[in-house]
């Protein structure tokens, strides 16, 4: 009889302690709507032209931004990378030992801006009433942190210099109610804003067992979406 | 007791246990996201609203509805719906609307438009909206809309192309303005009411709406038939102002001068309300549910 009360009691705890964790898990489970896109092909786009605003300072958390212990780790790890590199003016340092040709990429920011990527009309309508009437609008777009690097810079290495992950993006909507004149036509434009961080990417080849090296450099962007602006026009 | 009834008792004792924890899981699951009920909620906005009387006066309000395993229907979810002010008077509404802007599992987000007509010259303050069931009445906070009709029809000495209309962050108002008149217009100041106590106002020229400013002598004086950008940037007095979760609307004023006269224009309305997460949005229910 004790035996049997004891295996019940166990029992009893054991489907508690399940339970109970169970449902702390299905409470804290808040999944976030972030969607990740595939870095491995970089969206190539005309650069940010740099607005005129004041700049801005706007937690990014919560734009594809790295939380700040993440972002952190990652700085302090590039700079050790950095260090590692260029710790020595030597090409003996590369990473191989066997004879060949080796290229070192690296990415330093060269400057930072806030500016647009102006994406023109995103909606019209027109009011064929002979009085003032209201049009809504409801537009869905996917907005996206951006990023160009060549010479063998890849994403996870961009992603340590800015501090954000570079290829976040999501899906987002808004609803817009214009007035509009009577037997008039509106149109609804459009802008994505960025925090752009301007690159240089630099790749050095070392050809081991000679002192040769050379050295290319060109120059690439990573962009913070931090915002989107709608505007509207008489046609 | 024999052997068996305990047996039995035990058994008994178990399934009991077993089905109040069911009982349990199933409510945590069903009210989870902190025990928000389903139900429409308000969100509180910081607003300023210039009109003329030959306007349509249109207010609106976000709102976010929560609907978690059940689907409500906004429309008919009230019988009324009306805007109250500070000093609990009764703002009359002629038509009210809810459009969709974002569908979720759990919630949505919604745009409540208040249309008014016919309302008297005036500073309203509106903080409150009155929703009636069948039975009872509640009243939901909205934060500070202030709503200022002033008499008279607009200006037209000025057509306005392209202008701002929204944004996620409340950062400027940018609009393209034309001169109609044949006089030259000097470019004033932008009223923003009860939102000056909150942000100070800095205004850019350019020649346009993208504010180029190649090649030009940058003036707040525009000529006949010329073109002007006015980019009027905002930046919180409070630098600790989270711009991020701030919901603002604003339908500015513009004050010129023509032939020493000072004039009034009146902008087209902007709503600057963030681009929420999911985690954003719970989090503001629960400010709005432990408010109340």
């Amino acid at each position: 009889m004790k035996k049997l009360f004891t295996t019940v009691l166990v029992l009893t705890i054991m489907l508690f302690s399940i339970l109970s964790s169970s449902i702390i898990s299905s409470a804290k489970d808040v999944s976030p709507t972030i969607t990740y896109s595939n870095y491995d092909t970089p969206e190539f786009e005309n650069p940010v032209t740099e607005s005129q605003t004041s700049n801005l300072n706007v937690d990014c958390e919560n734009f594809g931004g790295l939380t700040n212990d993440d972002s952190q780790i990652s700085s302090n790890t590039y700079y050790d990378m950095q260090k590692s590199i260029y710790s020595s003016n030597s090409p003996l340092i590369t990473p191989a030992w066997v004879p060949g040709t080796y290229v070192i990429s690296s990415v330093s920011s060269v400057r930072t801006y806030d500016g647009y990527r102006d994406r023109g009309e995103v909606a019209s309508g027109t009011n064929s009433k002979n009085e003032n009437d209201t049009l809504s609008f409801t537009i869905s777009r996917t907005v996206s942190n951006t990023f160009s690097a060549s010479l063998g810079v890849t994403k996870s290495m961009v992603d340590a210099l800015v501090g954000y992950d570079v290829s976040w993006s999501q899906q987002a909507a808004w609803s817009y109610q214009a007035v509009v004149a009577a037997n008039r036509s509106v149109g609804i434009g459009y802008k994505d804003c960025y925090h752009t961080t301007v690159l240089n990417c630099k790749a050095i080849t070392y050809v081991l067992g000679t002192v040769l090296t050379s050295t290319e450099e060109s120059t690439g962007y990573a962009d913070q979406w931090y915002g989107h602006e709608f505007y509207s026009y008489y046609k | 007791m024999t052997h068996k009834r305990r047996f039995f008792y035990f058994l008994f004792l178990i399934i009991i246990v077993l089905l109040l924890f069911f009982y349990f899981y199933v409510i945590s699951k069903k009210n989870n996201n902190n025990n928000i009920p389903n139900g429409i909620y308000f969100i509180n906005t910081d607003a300023y609203l210039g009109y003329f009387q030959d306007e349509d006066v249109l207010i609106q309000i976000p709102v976010i509805v929560v609907h978690q395993d059940e689907s409500i229907d906004i429309n008919s979810f009230y019988n009324s719906i009306k805007l109250i002010s500070s000093d609990k008077s009764e703002i009359p509404v002629a038509s009210y609307s809810f459009l969709l802007s974002q569908k979720e599992k759990e919630y949505s987000l919604y745009t409540a438009e208040f249309k008014i007509n016919n309302l008297k010259p005036g500073v309203y303050e509106i903080t409150q909206v009155e929703v009636s069931n069948n039975s009872t009445d509640e009243y939901f906070s909205v934060g500070t809309i202030n709503l200022e009709m002033r008499t008279g029809n607009n200006s037209t000495d000025l057509s306005r192309n392209r202008t701002t209309i929204g944004m996620n962050i409340f950062s400027h108002y940018t609009t393209e303005l034309t001169n109609n008149s044949n006089n030259d217009i000097s470019i004033g100041s932008l009223d923003i009411g009860n939102i000056s106590n909150r942000y100070n106002v800095d205004l850019i020229v350019g020649a346009d709406y993208d504010m180029n400013t190649d090649n030009i002598t940058i003036s707040k004086v525009v000529g006949k038939d010329d073109i002007i950008g006015l980019n009027f940037n905002f930046e919180a007095i409070d630098p600790h102002i989270d711009m991020s979760s701030t919901f603002v609307m604003l339908k500015p004023l513009l004050t010129y001068s023509k032939n020493s006269e000072k004039c009034i224009m009146s902008l087209p309305l902007a709503i600057y309300w963030p681009s929420l997460s999911e985690e954003q949005v719970w989090l503001i229910l629960k400010n709005i549910t432990q408010k109340n």
